[in-house]
């Protein structure tokens, strides 16, 4: 029966593995599955040169740039492929593409592809390869999550709809090194799209339907500073460097050797013995310490933890908005910060996190302002809401449930909610909690009683990222806004952002993101950070505030 | 002719052999138990640790759901540093910050924090009116063996510090302030009574079945095995799912339920191959022939024949159903937080296991505790109820 049991824990550990990821933040393979498969293997041949060793985390579900959608993949893209543009905090700059001109009504983009940008195996980038690559995207026979970011350009709607063929795409190949790009609309972040690894380009001659083409060292091919020379499934995965990369000079790293660590404690351990020099998670109870010690290193991450409430919730209290905002004020975000989480989090007062700036430069979260919250509870005034909503002390609403995904942090965090619920307005509270892949279909399908855990992460440095899941699609609710948020108003506002660009856009985005705080249907919690330890030895690594980690200027000093 | 024969005198009757105290099965088996040491032991051990999680919870000044955030991971022994003038405190190393405490090891609270100069790596602190400034920039440095230096209103403290005991909460406080003590008794309760249900459950169930099987042979114990082996080959997580979508709810019951569907099936088989070893014995034969019943058969002269193997198992079923219900409350199933079982305590203590390791021994030595207790009385109960061992 032991060996039965822990086979199932494996079992569910792939399961929970498979299923993690996305963009969404959290998917905490616990350390409840410790000891289960973790990268113990070393490179099945001698590694020559300079060999970084990092820590990807999960195995990555694929590496096909059209078919990817999770955080790790992400890593390994970033690395292995290159887009047009590319950004290393400084802006889009060119990348593949050398230059690049805009229409005068920002509809029509003309890239011209850099003369010497070859693929691993020799092969010259030819502008084909992004037609061919992003018509493949927005194919309905492909199936990619992430089909909807080519969404600003003409025609991909439609064709993923279902409506129009592939070759209907607005983009266009004039010659080998011309790429004319047609947008549906006006779109201020495009440049910023276009670095996103979705928009890498593909080889036709390579790439086969199911994407197992990108896992196998013997077929993948990519274009950016590194390619896949090994992987074992599970275990690691080893990138070298691309000798025909346009700028393969600047690339110091020979190889990359990603292991495959899941638990925080092993990462950890691992980390200490040199067996990595450079990972992205650690125990969140030894942060702390290692922050102080300066083995880790705290980076600003476009992330936002909060909670959100059902808004097809059979609690008859919660469709009152004073309930919904009084439960938001009486959590102590400060107190969540520092005594629970301990990672250098800051309080979230509202949803968008800070680090995205409006067309005039401004930072969009000191300019929306805090509305009803603050950083520590207030407790008088909520308890003075609830009053008014006709349930003085709590009474009457009877008990609500807190939904989260079984992980150590969003336990600690929901049982200190608990606690703050039950201390400043005398609710009682139970805590739900599921296994990730559960957890996401339940809250996504608006199947859970009162509350649940959300986490949201910027795939581009533009606050419709986090605005665009709580619009309406068809009629219905967007599953990923979690909470089946409805709200015409709403829809109308963030279709006038889309329809818009500069000042206009970002007045709707303003009122978009109040009109959602003061629907109360999300409580912010936290703004997240993103925690690293890295060796003194390597450097030049660049992690961007969207989590894409980026080794193509890495060194490593012996 | 002399009388050869003489009448004894009746008043000596019997007095060469004392009349042996009529022993019942369980007498019997008792009167065996007691000799074994280890075994008793055990058997003290279980009534001991079953009384505290019953009783332990109520006499606890603490609740095991009240949290006091700003006191979070204060271990069971503290170091206590004189500060002079009477105020001593405690240095959170991990954290980096300073409890007020007593002489004795009472808890008086956290040292409000004045400055919190991140680049220099200094806190200032208010302790008694004073300024304590505790500098931990010495930890980047290689080879530094101190972890911080203390400053009271600028000059170093130099005073002594020792080691006492924490009298507030006796085993410390776990992250989120609460009493780790209270929490592991009140965790006791609901590990031993997922364990020992499930185990009673399985063992009834199990020796039914295996009983049956295992006696009538043939046809029905070919159709019979082959229901365990299906069974058998559903995965537990499947079983999980299954029950938690039927019944819609997810508490200690269900987690009991799930454990007995489970681990009855290797009881089964291990009562149905002793059941059939036995019944080939003479004296199921003796039975047979005095006209005893098929169910007396089985339940008077085979079953407790194969006590030992089945009383063993039990015994070693109640950690295992520690474990697994520890590994279902990861899926989701189980008591809910705030509530706690040993194995969710040990499970939530595993991140913190360098900074923090007695959050996870405490109830580990719990665990391993009754383990022991169980296996202990387990291997007592065989030896004391195999009638071969009769005297």
């Amino acid at each position: 029966m032991k060996r039965i049991g822990s086979l199932l824990l494996a079992l569910v550990l792939c399961v929970s593995m498979a299923a993690c990821g996305r963009k969404e933040e959290g998917n905490g393979s616990s350390s409840g599955a410790s000891s289960a498969p973790s990268g113990s293997g070393a490179p099945s041949q001698k590694l020559e040169g300079t060999v970084a060793k990092i820590n990807l985390g999960a195995d990555p579900k694929t590496l096909d740039p059209s078919l990817n959608s999770a955080s790790d993949g992400n890593n390994v893209i970033t690395n292995t492929f290159e887009g047009l543009l590319r950004d290393f905090g400084n802006g889009p700059e060119p990348a593949t593409a050398e230059h690049y001109a805009v229409s005068d009504d920002g509809l029509t983009w003309t890239f011209t592809l850099r003369e010497g940008a070859k693929w691993s195996d020799g092969q010259p980038v030819r502008a084909q390869d992004y037609v061919f690559s992003w018509r493949r995207t927005v194919d309905p026979k492909t199936a990619s999550e992430y089909a909807y970011f080519l969404y600003p350009i003409q025609n991909a709607q439609e064709i993923t709809k279902g409506e129009k063929p592939a070759e209907e795409l607005g983009v266009r190949a004039l010659d080998e090194r011309t790429l004319e790009v047609t947008l549906a609309g006006p779109c201020d972040y495009f440049e910023e799209l276009v670095c996103f690894p979705t928009l890498a380009p593909e080889r036709e001659d390579v790439v086969d339907e199911s994407g197992l083409w990108a896992k196998d060292p013997k077929k993948a091919v990519s274009n950016g500073p590194f390619y896949l020379t090994d992987y074992k499934l599970g275990s690691h995965l080893v990138l070298s460097k691309n000798p025909y990369y346009w700028d393969a000079e600047n690339t110091k790293l020979d190889h990359v050797l990603c292991r495959m660590i899941v638990d925080a404690s092993t990462i950890l351990t691992s980390f200490k013995a040199g067996e990595i020099q450079w990972t992205d998670k650690a125990p969140t109870e030894e942060i702390p310490g290692l922050i102080a010690s300066g083995e880790l290193e705290v980076l600003p991450y476009i992330s936002t933890y909060f909670y959100v409430i059902n808004q097809n919730t059979p609690v008859e209290a919660l469709k009152d908005v004073r309930v919904r905002k009084a439960i938001s004020m009486a959590i102590d975000r400060q107190a969540i910060c520092d005594m629970v989480t301990r990672g250098g989090q800051t309080p979230a007062m509202g949803y968008i996190p800070p680090g995205l700036t409006d067309d005039q430069g401004r930072d969009f979260r000191e300019t929306a302002g805090d509305y009803y919250l603050a950083p520590t509870a207030q407790a008088a005034q909520a308890q003075a809401l609830l009053a008014e909503a006709g349930y003085p002390n709590g009474e009457g609403i009877g008990t609500l449930e807190i939904l989260y995904n079984t992980d150590d942090k969003h336990k600690a965090i929901a049982e200190a909610v608990q606690e703050m619920l039950k201390q400043n307005l005398g609710l009682s509270v139970k805590l739900v909690n599921q296994e990730w892949a559960v957890f996401q279909d339940t809250r996504n399908s608006g199947n859970y009683q009162a509350l649940a855990r959300h986490g949201w992460t910027g795939d581009y440095r533009d606050p419709q990222t986090f605005l665009d899941m709580f619009m309406t699609v068809g009629g219905a609710p967007n599953p990923q806004s979690g909470n089946m948020y409805q709200n015409e108003a709403f829809d109308a506002l963030m279709e006038k952002a889309l329809a818009s660009t500069g000042a206009e856009r970002y007045d709707a985005f303003y009122q978009a993101e109040e009109l959602l705080m003061e629907d109360g249907y999300i409580i912010p919690i936290q703004y997240n950070v993103q925690t690293v330890l890295s060796s003194p030895k390597l450097t030049g690594w660049y992690l961007s505030s969207i989590g894409k980690l980026y080794l193509g200027r890495a060194q490593l000093e012996e | 002719m002399q009388n050869l024969w003489e009448f004894v005198d009746r008043s000596g009757a019997g007095a060469g052999e004392q009349p042996r105290e009529s022993l019942t099965y369980w007498k019997d088996v008792w009167r065996r138990f007691r000799k074994n040491k280890l075994a008793l032991v055990g058997l003290c051990l279980i009534v001991l640790i079953l009384l505290l999680a019953l009783v332990g919870p109520v006499l606890s000044s603490h609740s095991y759901s009240d949290q006091n955030l700003a006191l979070g991971n204060i271990p069971p022994i503290l170091r206590v540093t004189d500060l002079g003038q009477g105020s001593k405190i405690y240095v959170q190393e991990s954290l980096y910050q300073i409890i007020r405490v007593t002489d004795k090891g009472e808890v008086l609270g956290p040292a409000a924090l004045l400055k919190n100069d991140t680049i220099g790596r200094r806190k200032v602190f208010e302790v008694d009116g004073n300024e304590v400034t505790l500098d931990y920039s010495m930890v980047r440095e290689a080879g530094s063996t101190k972890k911080y230096e203390l400053y009271l209103n600028g000059s170093k403290v130099m005073g002594g510090s020792k080691t006492v005991l924490n009298r507030s909460n006796l085993l410390g406080t776990d992250k989120l302030g609460r009493d780790v003590l209270a929490r592991t008794l009140y965790g006791g309760r609901i590990s031993l009574l997922v364990g020992i249900v499930s185990a009673l459950i399985t063992m009834l169930v199990g020796v039914a079945y295996g009983g049956v099987s295992g006696y009538e042979g043939g046809t029905v114990d070919n159709v019979m095995m082959r229901i365990v082996d299906l069974l058998n080959s559903i995965p537990l997580m499947l079983i999980v799912i299954l029950l938690m979508v039927v019944t819609n709810r997810s508490d200690v019951g269900i987690v009991i339920l799930t454990i007995s569907l489970v681990y009855w099936l290797p009881m089964a088989r291990q009562v149905r191959g002793q059941v059939m070893s036995l019944k080939e014995q003479e004296f199921v034969l003796a039975a047979k022939a005095l006209g005893a019943p098929k169910s007396r058969i089985i339940f008077r002269h085979l079953i407790p024949n194969a006590m030992g193997p089945i009383v063993v198992s039990m015994m070693m079923s109640i950690p295992q159903a520690i474990f697994t219900e520890s590994f279902l409350s990861f899926v989701g199933l189980g008591v809910a937080a705030p509530a706690a079982s040993w194995g969710t305590l040990a499970n939530d203590a595993l991140g913190g296991i360098r900074s923090y390791p007695y959050l996870l021994i405490v109830p580990s030595v719990a665990i391993a505790l009754t383990m022991f207790a169980f296996n202990f009385v387990g291997d007592g109960l065989r030896d004391a109820l195999d009638p071969r061992q009769r005297q």
